[in-house]
C-alpha cells in the first residue's frame, strides 16, 4: 500500500501573532515576548502548571504544539508512533545567556538546576513528548535559516514503519520569537502533500 | 551499506584512535582533578584535551575557537587515508555538539550576544565545512547527550536516501565554567574517578574530546568493514531532566534496532553508563526488559569522562575498534555489582567471536537512543 505524507495542520506564531491554519486567532502588541507568550497561554485556556517553569523557547514550542495537538490527541495513551523534529537558529542561546548570569561574578555565583536544564534547546522536544505521551523520536536541528527543503528530507527520513505521525517545524527564542509548526501524518491518500512548496504556502497563508 | 572508513578522536587519552583505543583496553582513565580552573569555585575531576600535546596541538587559525581547532585536527586527521573528496557535493559535513563556543558568552556583553556569531553551532559548523571547501549547508544536531549518535544516525539516512556519498560526521564539546558550573548545581558530579554501574557510584566525570567518522555507501563492503546496521531513537515522555523509572525511551529504542535479529550475534552491549546513580539504574531496567541483559555490558566514562556531544562518536569508534580486534572490553572503574536488574558488567577484557555491538546513549529532555554495529 502507497503511503502518502500529508500536512494535516499548522500554526505560525511570529510579530506577536499566532495563526492556525490559515486564520489569525490572536494578536498582541506587548512591550516583550516574555509577556506575549504568557498573554497566548490565557488566551489559550491551556492549563498546565508546568508552563510557568519552563524556558521561553519551550513556551514558544509547546504553546504552537497545543495549538495543533490539545484535544487532537488521546493523552490517556501513549504514542510510539508519533515524532517531535524541530528547528531553529539559537539552539539555546537565551537560555544560555539567563544561566551565565547567575554564574558571572563570583560573589554572585549561584548556578541554578533548574535553569541549568533549559541550556539544551532539545528540552523543547521533551516538554512536549511529556505533555502528549509522545515516545517516538525527538530531536532538535540548529540552523541559519529556517530551510523547508531541509525540514522535508529530515522530517521524510525518519518516517520508516514504526511511525505514524510527526510534528515538526521550527522554534526561534532569540534572535526573534518565532514559531511554525506542522502536523505531519501517513496517509493512504495524497491531499496536502508534505513538501517545501507546500511549507511555503502554508508560512505565506498564516502570516498576514 | 553504510561504512565506516576512516575515523579520529582527540580526547584526554591522545591524539589518534589508536592511541585512545590502546589506553583504554589497558584501563588508563584521562580523569584528573583540577581546582581553581575556569574560575569555578569548587575542583572538579574531568578528563581534557591537552592543548598543547603534540598529537592535539598543531592546526593553528587565528579566528578559530579552541573547540573548532580539535574540531579541525580531527576531521583533517580522520580524512587521512580515506578515498573521499570533502569538497565534492557528494560530500556533507555534520557537526554534532551541545554547547559549542558558549564559553564566549562570559565575555561578551549582556545584550551583545545575539550579533556574536561565534556562539552559534550553525557558525561553528560552517567554518569547518568551509575550511575543507565543502560546498553544502552543514547538518547540526544539538540533542543533548545523544546528539553524536544521533548525528551517525542521520548520517546514515542522508547516505541511504541517496542525497550523499560519504559523510563526515564530527562530535565536539569542550569544558568551560558555564558547563562545569552546571553539572556542579545539579550535583551529578563524582569527587574522584567515575564507577559505572557499581554499587557505589557517586556521580559523573566530564570530558573533552573532538572526534571523527567517515561514513561511506557502499555496495560490496570489504571483509573487515564495519557498517551502521541500525538505529532507533525515542523519548521518555517522562521528565526533562531525570532518568525514566521504566527506561521506556531506551527500552523501546533498544526493541527497534532488534527486531529480525538475534541475542546471539551481539557481542557486547556499550552503554552510556555515566555513573550517576539514576542512569545506569535506568539503563539496567531498559536493557532487561529488552531482554538483553545476559550480553555483556560495558562503559567507558571513567577513561574519558562524559565527552557530551562526542560521546557518542567517541565511544562507537573505541567499540568499533574492540569488535575489529575480537575484544569485549573492560569497564574501567567498575567493581561491584549496582543496580537492580544484575548486568554482566565487564570486568577484564576478553576474547569474543560475535559480530555485533550495540551502543546506546541517554540524555536530558527524554532521549534515547541505541544503534547496531555490525562488522562484515
Amino acid at each position: 500500500m502507497t503511503a502518502f505524507l500529508n500536512i494535516q495542520s499548522c500554526c505560525v506564531i511570529r510579530r506577536q501573532s499566532m495563526f492556525k491554519d490559515g486564520k489569525k486567532l490572536f494578536e498582541t502588541q506587548l512591550p516583550d515576548h516574555s509577556a506575549f507568550l504568557s498573554a497566548l497561554y490565557r488566551k489559550m485556556k491551556t492549563d498546565y502548571r508546568k508552563f510557568f517553569k519552563m524556558d521561553r523557547l519551550s513556551k514558544l514550542a509547546f504553546l504552537a504544539s497545543e495549538a495543533l495537538l490539545d484535544g487532537q490527541i488521546d493523552r490517556s495513551l501513549p504514542h510510539p508512533d508519533i515524532a517531535v523534529i524541530l528547528f531553529n537558529r539559537s539552539a539555546s542561546l537565551d537560555a544560555d545567556s539567563i544561566f551565565q548570569q547567575s554564574i558571572r561574578r563570583p560573589d554572585s555565583y549561584y548556578p541554578s538546576p533548574s535553569e541549568f536544564v533549559y541550556t539544551l534547546p532539545n528540552i523543547m522536544t521533551g516538554e512536549i513528548a511529556i505533555r502528549n505521551r509522545i515516545f517516538g523520536e525527538t530531536a532538535c536541528f540548529v540552523g541559519e535559516y529556517f530551510d523547508t527543503v531541509e525540514l522535508c528530507r529530515k522530517v521524510t527520513d525518519v518516517f520508516d514503519d514504526t511511525v505514524q505521525e510527526c510534528l515538526c517545524g521550527w522554534a526561534e527564542y532569540f534572535t526573534d520569537c518565532e514559531a511554525a509548526l506542522f502536523r505531519i501524518v501517513k496517509e493512504t491518500e495524497a491531499h496536502n502533500l508534505f513538501t517545501p512548496a507546500n511549507i511555503q504556502r502554508l508560512m505565506t497563508e498564516n502570516s498576514e | 551499506m553504510i561504512c565506516i572508513t576512516g575515523d579520529n578522536i582527540i580526547s584526554a587519552l591522545g591524539g589518534t584512535s589508536g592511541e585512545n583505543y590502546r589506553k583504554v583496553e589497558a584501563g588508563i582513565s584521562g580523569v584528573k582533578r583540577y581546582s581553581g580552573l575556569y574560575g569555578v569555585p569548587e575542583p572538579f575531576m574531568a578528563a581534557l584535551i591537552d592543548d598543547e600535546a603534540p598529537d592535539a596541538a598543531g592546526c593553528p587559525d587565528e579566528t578559530c575557537s579552541p573547540l573548532e581547532r580539535v574540531a579541525l585536527l580531527s576531521i583533517r586527521k580522520a580524512l587521512q587515508g580515506v578515498d573521499i573528496d570533502p569538497a565534492h557535493p557528494r560530500t556533507l559535513f555534520i557537526l554534532s555538539s551541545t554547547k559549542g563556543n558558549v564559553e564566549y558568552l562570559d565575555t561578551t556583553p549582556p545584550g551583545g550576544a545575539v550579533a556574536d556569531r561565534r556562539l552559534y553551532l550553525w557558525h561553528t559548523a560552517q567554518y569547518l565545512a568551509k575550511r575543507f571547501g565543502n560546498p553544502n549547508t552543514p547538518v547540526v544536531v544539538s540533542n543533548a547527550c545523544i546528539s553524536g549518535a544521533y548525528a551517525l544516525l542521520v548520517a546514515k539516512r542522508e547516505l541511504e536516501a541517496g542525497r550523499y556519498d560519504s559523510a563526515v560526521v564530527t562530535g565536539v564539546d569542550r569544558l568551560s565554567k558555564f558547563i562545569v558550573s552546571g553539572f556542579q548545581s545539579f550535583k551529578a558530579l563524582s569527587g574522584g574517578i567515575c564507577k559505572p554501574f557499581d554499587a557505589s557510584r557517586d556521580g559523573l566525570n566530564l570530558g573533552e574530546a573532538a572526534a571523527t567518522v567517515i561514513l561511506q555507501n557502499k555496495a560490496k563492503p570489504r571483509n573487515g568493514d564495519i557498517i551502521l546496521a541500525a538505529g532507533a531513537t525515542c523519548n521518555d515522555a517522562n521528565h526533562i531532566s531525570g532518568p525514566s523509572r521504566t527506561g521506556e525511551g531506551l527500552y523501546l529504542s533498544l526493541n527497534r534496532i532488534m527486531r529480525g535479529r538475534r541475542n546471539a550475534d551481539i557481542a557486547f552491549v556499550n552503554a552510556h553508563g555515566t555513573a550517576t546513580l539514576y542512569n545506569d539504574e535506568m539503563e539496567s531496567i531498559a536493557l532487561h526488559r529488552a531482554g538483553l541483559d545476559a550480553i555483556p555490558v560495558n562503559g567507558l566514562k571513567a577513561c574519558f569522562g562524559h565527552t557530551l556531544g562526542a560521546a557518542g562518536i567517541v565511544e562507537s569508534i573505541i567499540s568499533a575498534n574492540a569488535l575489529r580486534n575480537g575484544i569485549v572490553l573492560k569497564t574501567t572503574g567498575y567493581s561491584r555489582q549496582g543496580t537492580s536488574y544484575p548486568l554482566p558488567v565487564t570486568t577484564e577484557n576478553s576474547a569474543v567471536k560475535k559480530n555485533c555491538f550495540i551502543k546506546t546513549l541517554s540524555g536530558f529532555g527524554g532521549c534515547n537512543i541505541a544503534l547496531l554495529f555490525e562488522i562484515v
